[in-house]
């Protein structure tokens, strides 16, 4: 069809793009270049990965998870711990990439989105660190929903404000993250918590966390003295599958699995399962997979996993769906809470929610899938004590 | 000349925006007719669209009220069908970009030039990732209106300025619709530059609620844009008195066309 977004090329096959209102040309276009300027820049790279190093912690380890492996009927799972970052999660890696950047372009007011609340804290975390006044955006159902970290974030000295609107998650928080932008773009800067959004986002997050798979694909080696079968990760935007993937996109042999949030059931508006049940739109300045209605209206969405409720994917996971290099999946809510207690009762290892689909897929098709002498490796994202209350015990 | 173009021309022209389906298809009826009534040069109808991120709170509860009557693509040029065939005013849809990708990027201009529509105004599609629509609706009489923020640059401008036809919409402050009031400094340095980069006419918009707004803008460009005051007008009044309070707006905001009582404040 003439005019068809799929016929021309962008960042990640036909997707990506900037398709944004004129108010918002001008930032991305500085951010972008500036982007560029700092990691060509060896300072910037060592302020980078100084602090990942000695205030988040990194490297984080590689669990052998002997137990899980076990109850997987699998030779081998291995963990990937984010959830041993600083904040819990590995959202810290580009809250820091971020706001070092913001600080180098000379911004003063940071705001951010958040879902599950592991970005909202680990943007706070590192604007309390920089001297940097925080400002963050949460649907109002996931503050409920999210409580530990709302208070987390106050306490870190940021402020949260409410996006009530429509169904009150993360879309909604996004919407208002960009409305402010748009408004006062010449000093806040908008650090997106996950690779989508509008270019350099994408690009950008992606190069902020993929340490997660650098060092898990030498941790592996050094471990196995192979690659793993299968590198598996859930998927909301996407960004810790990403960094996790990008180790491994010319590992031909490595199988990448990404699991989006199921939800209830397969029927509209129950799930937030992209690939399944989505197809090519522009949400949020980027043309990718998102749940929309047969008028290009957006579909609400539905998961226990607050950070994976949201109709939108990030651009280069619609590019690794489309060439095939990656393969998409889902597991519902009832699969992801089964797969929470099980990681903690077995591992002493309490997962957040969403990192839990990752591994609820691997528990429940991981040795059909990939036999069971394979050696399999998890993003465990982040950690789940933010959950306690919604899971209870 | 099309028609946008031959209607702001010749200045002192005020553009109504309303969103299609608000509250329902008749009442958007009854409004749009009743601005057209109180002399609008032109009208924007929006397309509803479940996240309008360049919009603040008083037209995204407009989309939210749309999206509920049935709102979307398809019912917007049924509306757009039905004004042309009451009134020659021009008609500019103003839509975000993923409704008409669902609808088909060519279908969505043939239907739209046959519903009588006069151009298209896209919110989220800079000229940098247009796919070479913009050029297939001028080449079809459907004029393609890019933006102007504070912030543009005047290389982009100039692209902006090689693309655009009817008239340029020139955003007045950064920010949302809706949330500032006044006209804001240096827009007359802004226009004149523009100007000189482009012979179309400019409209002004974000921020307009009164007359006195209306000229400030009509000292340096031919046409103010008027949206949330409209909207939030018309939300606050019964239903039966849509077309008479859309009239009163307009016809308000119109007054100081003579330059007799600029300073007077407009209380809708």
């Amino acid at each position: 069809m003439p005019f068809d977004l799929m016929d021309r090329p962008r960042d990640f096959g036909p997707f990506g793009g900037r398709f944004v209102p004129e108010t918002l040309m001008a930032p991305l276009i500085e951010l972008e270049e500036a982007f560029e300027d700092a990691w060509g820049n060896a300072s910037f790279r060592l302020s980078f990965t100084s602090l990942l190093a000695d205030y988040s912690g990194r490297p984080t380890p590689l669990t052998l998870a002997r137990r899980l492996s076990d109850a997987s009927g699998l030779a081998a799972v291995y963990l990937k711990r984010e959830d041993l970052g600083h904040t819990g999660s590995h959202k810290i890696n580009n809250a820091i990439g971020q706001a070092l950047l913001a600080k180098r372009m000379g911004k003063t007011r940071i705001i951010a989105e958040t879902g599950a609340g592991q970005h909202g804290v680990a943007s706070a975390t590192v604007c309390a660190l920089l001297g940097l006044d925080c400002t963050v955006y949460m649907g109002h159902v996931d503050m409920a929903r999210q409580a530990p970290n709302v208070a987390r974030m106050r306490l870190l000295g940021a402020r949260i404000e409410p996006a009530s609107a429509g169904q009150g998650t993360l879309k909604e928080a996004v919407n208002e993250a960009l409305r402010d932008w748009a408004a006062r773009p010449s000093d806040t800067y908008y650090l997106l918590g996950s690779a989508l959004g509008p270019r350099p986002y994408p690009a950008m997050v992606r190069t902020f966390q993929s340490v997660i798979g650098e060092e898990a694909r030498r941790q592996f080696l050094a471990a196995e003295g192979r690659l793993p079968e299968a590198a598996v990760a859930c998927v909301g935007g996407g960004s810790n599958a990403i960094g996790l993937f990008s180790a491994f996109l010319h590992d031909r042999e490595v199988k990448l699995v990404g699991v989006e949030a199921g939800g209830e059931g397969p029927e509209p508006g129950r799930h937030a399962a992209r690939f399944s049940g989505g197809s090519p739109g522009v949400l949020h300045g980027t043309f990718s997979y998102l749940l929309q209605d047969a008028e290009g209206q957006v579909l609400s969405t539905s998961s226990v996993a607050a950070g994976l409720d949201y109709p939108a994917v990030g651009p280069e996971h619609s590019h690794l769906f489309r060439s095939g290099r990656a393969t998409y999946t889902s597991v519902q809510d009832d699969s992801a809470l089964t797969a929470f207690r099980r990681l903690s009762a077995l591992e002493g290892i309490i997962p957040a929610l969403e990192s839990a689909h990752a591994v609820a897929w691997v528990m429940e098709h991981g040795a059909a899938t990939f036999g069971r002498d394979a050696r399999v490796l998890v993003n465990l994202s982040g950690r789940g004590d933010k959950d306690m209350g919604n899971v209870g015990g | 000349m099309s028609r946008l173009l031959s209607a702001l021309t010749s200045g002192h022209a005020l553009m109504p925006y309303l969103t299609a389906s608000d509250p329902s298809s008749d009442s958007f009826l009854d409004a749009a007719l009743g601005a057209i009534d109180g002399g609008a040069a032109a009208l924007e109808v929006g397309i509803p669209f479940s996240d309008p991120v360049a919009d603040g709170p008083v037209i995204q509860q407009a989309h939210q009220r749309a999206l509920a009557a049935g709102g979307g693509v398809a019912a917007t040029l049924e509306l757009v069908r039905s004004l042309r065939a009451a009134s020659g005013v021009p008609l500019v849809l103003f839509t975000y970009l993923n409704p008409l990708i669902a609808y088909g990027m060519e279908p969505f201009a043939a239907d739209a030039l046959a519903a009588g529509a006069d151009g298209v105004l896209v919110l989220d599609l800079p000229p940098e990732e247009e796919p070479g629509w913009f050029e297939f609706l001028a080449g079809r009489g459907l004029d393609p209106i890019l933006l102007d923020s504070p912030n543009t640059s005047a290389q982009r401008f100039g692209r902006v300025a090689r693309l655009a036809r009817g008239f340029v919409y020139v955003v007045s402050r950064a920010g949302i619709t809706g949330t500032h009031a006044g006209a804001s400094e240096g827009l007359e340095l802004r226009l004149a530059r523009l100007r000189s980069l482009c012979p179309l006419p400019m409209a002004v918009g974000f921020g307009v609620r009164t007359h006195r707004d209306v000229a400030a803008i009509w000292k340096d460009a031919e046409c103010a844009v008027v949206g949330s005051a409209l909207v939030d007008a018309l939300a606050a009044c019964p239903l039966t008195e849509r077309r008479e309070t859309a009239r009163r707006f307009v016809a308000g905001l119109l007054r100081c066309q003579n330059g007799s009582d600029v300073s007077k404040e407009m209380t809708p």
